[in-house]
């Protein structure tokens, strides 16, 4: 990847702006009584273990927010918007950062920016969830650890998003589809075999620390059910809340798709798009696809082949040159 | 120097083939396994297997048609699984055996069906042999390969039909055994006739030229007319009308009913609320049967129509299943449900076929061989998952039936004197079992019972055929249960844990007409694990 480029720092900067209009938007768009209940009622249910599975499982956000508390000793519903507000432009940055792997400055904002445009579709909860705006930040992080082939720091971020949210398991599944498409070794697949058993340990310990509690684990009927619009005494976005995945994920796996078409595509991107496919697959079966923010994962395992279909010039020029270009 | 292997020969290759259908032996295996350790026998999942093995029994031992006493009557649905039935039940002598080995077999051949139609529409084997275990093991089909009812059989003639209307070959002949096997589907499922007829409409407008067209409208005709004509003729000549009985009894208020009786706003509501409600409750259906696939089949039917697979018959095969469906909505809009999954198995076969096929669309995504195979693999232990999922209701519907309907059926052979009459409401073991002459409430094979109207039936028909016992489930005849003056309880049969049955209890009435009273103690005859 390039040095970060002066264009690149104007897009740092640019994030400010934006992660502030997301954070509004996130906030604002909750109905009032809702806007504090991540903060009066979610976090202190899993620090004590009573708001119940599998929340009490997922325990990096609300402790590390709880922690921003207590350190800087703000008032905790403006402590709460500024740690979302961190988070967010935490995302955005690394998007930026991971995209430029691939892409110039310029392509990599653009990206960025639209992903940032797409986020609002996740806001479908009555509640601002503590852990979208981590679980965003942490998987493009480890996204972008996989692509640099940075295993110690992959790592690291791997440990702390599957304490964030399970389904950053997928970045083992990721690192493992890259990697040992590139050559088969002892060392890849003992480290993919880690990775998951890291991934394992995490999840049962988690379920052992805090008590072994079920849920309802196969939503297939809910979330086929929630592709009917709702009762006319909700307001017409909220009728279509079932759908906002759809509407999220259509175009961009479309684009990645036709992205894909192109010649010399890197592995990982190449890499990336099934496994988005298999996450897809996993979110529809164990989690109510009506909370469109559990699809945060999509966007940088989607973005970089998205991003190809926009950069691919028409005469067939490969990939590479094209962004050489 | 080392030599590459020599590839297999076309025998080698297609044993090979043959292995992966292996699992779907097994799993209908796993559910009788199931059944037999929660019912303590075998059986069937559904009472109306026993009206197909009653026909099928009274039509192989020489009684014709009949379903009780001497009259032919058309009150079997699926009339091509009664004859296949009757064939089997000739061999084997035993009903049971029969419906379930003719089931497994058709069970695996729709799954190869699938298989070679997946495998036109995609060239990709793999992909292809992915779809037929995926098939086969449904719940529905493998429920259906064991039922002792005509799943598998219209399953395996629409997924035929179109394997064969679909690949390219001499043309005459080819058009004309897929319309054969449509045709045949439509005496194995009457909702095929959908099928048939955009089918046949499709061959018609592709055939090029006035000439073409002709031919094509002519073996149309033809076909329709040698295969679906003498069915219309017997109903006629039987029942007096062109559809079965079980049609005018199980219909609802659906499309002919709306029509003939000039009710149109019925008919606009069926139009606009009862067929795409029709298509909602299909794709719950597809939900409830593939499981955690869900998401794939329905990611590769919406790539399917826009790739290369639709101009190989994809969009021919989605049309046709959805007009089917959603004209299922039109005619009985009560029968489309999950639970209903044995009229639309025959739907729901080519659906996840194209679904699967689909995946085509995305294999240049899935780059080397081990990731593919990975896919594929997954997409079976999904299916397998949820074909393995339907075996404790599976196990559970053949312990009511068992203990409930085949029960009392054996005590009605054993306590009530030869001769006697009985009328009752759910026709299939208690005839079967029962050795009487039965009067069936319901109107499937006593046509007489649809000329009373529904709320006044018990009764009213009763006193018009005046049987000798009554053996009705009480809550669905409440003008009978109601008069303990006039029909007195003799005897009951119950479960706890009904699943699948119309009703937890069953009982025997005595009536006014009671000619000879009940033997107090069971006959001297064994009582029969594996019946006849």
């Amino acid at each position: 990847m390039a040095r970060l480029t002066r264009q690149d720092r104007f897009a740092l900067v640019l994030y400010v702006s934006v992660a502030i209009a997301i954070g509004f938007a996130d906030y604002r768009v909750r109905p009032g009584m809702q806007q504090d209940y991540g903060l009066v009622t979610y976090i202190p249910g899993v620090l004590d273990g009573s708001f119940g599975a599998p929340a009490i499982y997922r325990v990096l956000a609300p402790y590390t927010i709880d922690l921003f508390i207590r350190f800087t000793g703000i008032a905790p519903l403006v402590a709460f918007v500024i740690s979302r507000l961190l988070f967010i432009y935490a995302a955005l940055a690394t998007t930026h950062v991971y995209l430029r792997q691939w892409y110039s400055p310029a392509a990599s904002a653009g990206g960025t920016l639209g992903a940032a445009a797409l986020l609002p579709l996740t806001f479908t909860d009555g509640w601002a969830h503590p852990d979208s705006f981590p679980e965003l930040f942490l998987f493009t992080l480890g996204c972008a650890f996989v692509a640099r082939k940075r295993d110690l720091a992959f790592l690291v971020v791997l440990v702390l998003a599957v304490l964030n949210r399970e389904t950053a398991a997928f970045l083992a599944l990721l690192w493992a589809s890259f990697r040992l498409s590139e050559k088969v070794s002892p060392t890849t697949l003992w480290r993919a075999a880690a990775f998951a058993l890291v991934c394992v340990a995490i999840y049962t310990g988690m379920r052992w620390l805090r008590g072994m509690r079920h849920y309802d684990y196969v939503m297939l009927r809910e979330n086929w059910a929630n592709l009917k619009p709702a009762g006319p005494g909700y307001d017409p976005y909220r009728r279509v809340f079932g759908l906002f995945w759809l509407i999220l994920l259509a175009v961009p796996a479309w684009l990645a798709g036709k992205g894909l078409m192109a010649s010399d595509m890197p592995l990982f991107i190449r890499r990336a798009v099934p496994v988005a496919g298999l996450f897809l697959v996993t979110c529809w079966t164990i989690s109510r696809v009506i909370e469109a923010r559990i699809f945060l994962p999509m966007f940088p395992l989607l973005l970089p082949a998205v991003l190809a279909a926009f950069t691919t010039p028409r005469s067939g020029v490969s990939h590479a040159a094209a962004v050489r270009g | 120097m080392q030599t590459a292997s020599p590839p297999p020969t076309a025998p080698e290759s297609r044993r090979r083939s043959l292995l992966w259908l292996l699992p779907l032996v097994l799993l209908p295996a796993f559910y009788e396994v199931s059944a037999f350790r929660l019912a303590g026998g075998l059986g069937f999942p559904l009472d109306d297997a026993w009206i197909h093995a009653q026909f099928a029994r009274n039509l192989a031992t020489g009684h014709g048609f009949t379903y009780t006493g001497t009259q032919w009557v058309a009150g079997s649905t699926a009339p091509a699984w009664t004859v296949l039935l009757a064939a089997g039940y000739f061999v084997v002598r035993s009903a049971l055996i029969a419906g379930k080995l003719l089931g497994l077999v058709l069970n695996v051949l729709t799954a190869v069906l699938t298989a070679r139609l997946v495998l036109h529409l995609t060239g990709v084997r793999g992909i292809a042999i992915t779809a037929g275990l995926v098939v086969g093991a449904l719940p529905a089909m493998t429920w259906g390969a064991l039922s002792g009812m005509e799943v598998p059989l219209a399953a395996a003639l629409v997924t035929g039909g179109f394997a064969v209307y679909l690949e390219p070959g001499p043309h005459l002949r080819r058009q004309a055994w897929a319309l054969v096997l449509l045709a045949l589907g439509v005496l194995a499922r009457p909702e095929t006739l959908v099928i048939f007829g955009i089918v046949s409409l499709h061959l018609v407008a592709t055939s090029g030229g006035v000439r073409g067209r002709t031919r094509a409208a002519g073996l149309v005709l033809l076909v329709g007319l040698s295969i679906l004509g003498p069915i219309v003729a017997f109903d006629l000549w039987t029942i007096g009308r062109p559809l079965p009985t079980t049609f005018y009894a199980k219909s609802g208020p659906g499309l002919l009913w709306a029509l003939s009786a000039g009710d149109g706003p019925q008919v606009a509501l069926l139009f606009t609320k009862h067929g795409p409600n029709a298509l909602w409750r299909f794709g719950e259906t597809m939900v409830e049967q593939v499981g955690p696939l869900a998401p794939v089949v329905f990611a590769g039917l919406v790539t399917a129509i826009a790739s290369p697979v639709r101009r190989r018959g994809g969009a021919l095969l989605a049309i046709s299943v959805l007009a089917a469906v959603f004209a299922m909505g039109l005619v009985a809009p009560q029968r489309v449900k999950p639970e209903n999954f044995r009229y639309t198995a025959q739907f729901l076969c080519p659906a996840v076929a194209l679904g699967v096929a689909g995946l085509a669309s995305w294999w240049r995504v899935f780059g080397p061989r081990w990731m593919r195979g990975a896919v594929l693999a997954a997409c079976v232990a999904s299916a397998a998952y949820a074909g393995v999922s339907g075996a404790p209701a599976y196990a559970l519907a053949v312990k009511n039936i068992n203990e409930l309907h085949v029960t009392l059926g054996e005590w009605i052979r054993d306590h009530l004197p030869p001769g006697s009459r009985i009328a009752v409401n759910d026709v299939g073991a208690l005839a079967y079992f029962g050795d009487h002459e039965v009067i069936d409430l319901e109107g499937l094979v006593s046509p007489g019972a649809l000329a009373v109207d529904r709320a006044h039936r018990g009764l009213g028909f009763t006193q018009q055929t005046q049987p000798d016992y009554v053996a009705i489930f009480p809550g669905w005849y409440p003008d009978i249960a109601a008069r303990p003056d006039l029909f007195r309880e003799v005897h009951r049969a119950s479960i706890t844990d009904n699943l699948v049955s119309a009703g937890s209890v069953i009982v025997v009435y005595s009536t006014p007409w009671t000619r000879y009273p009940p033997i107090p103690r069971a006959s001297e005859r064994p009582r029969r694990r594996w019946p006849a």
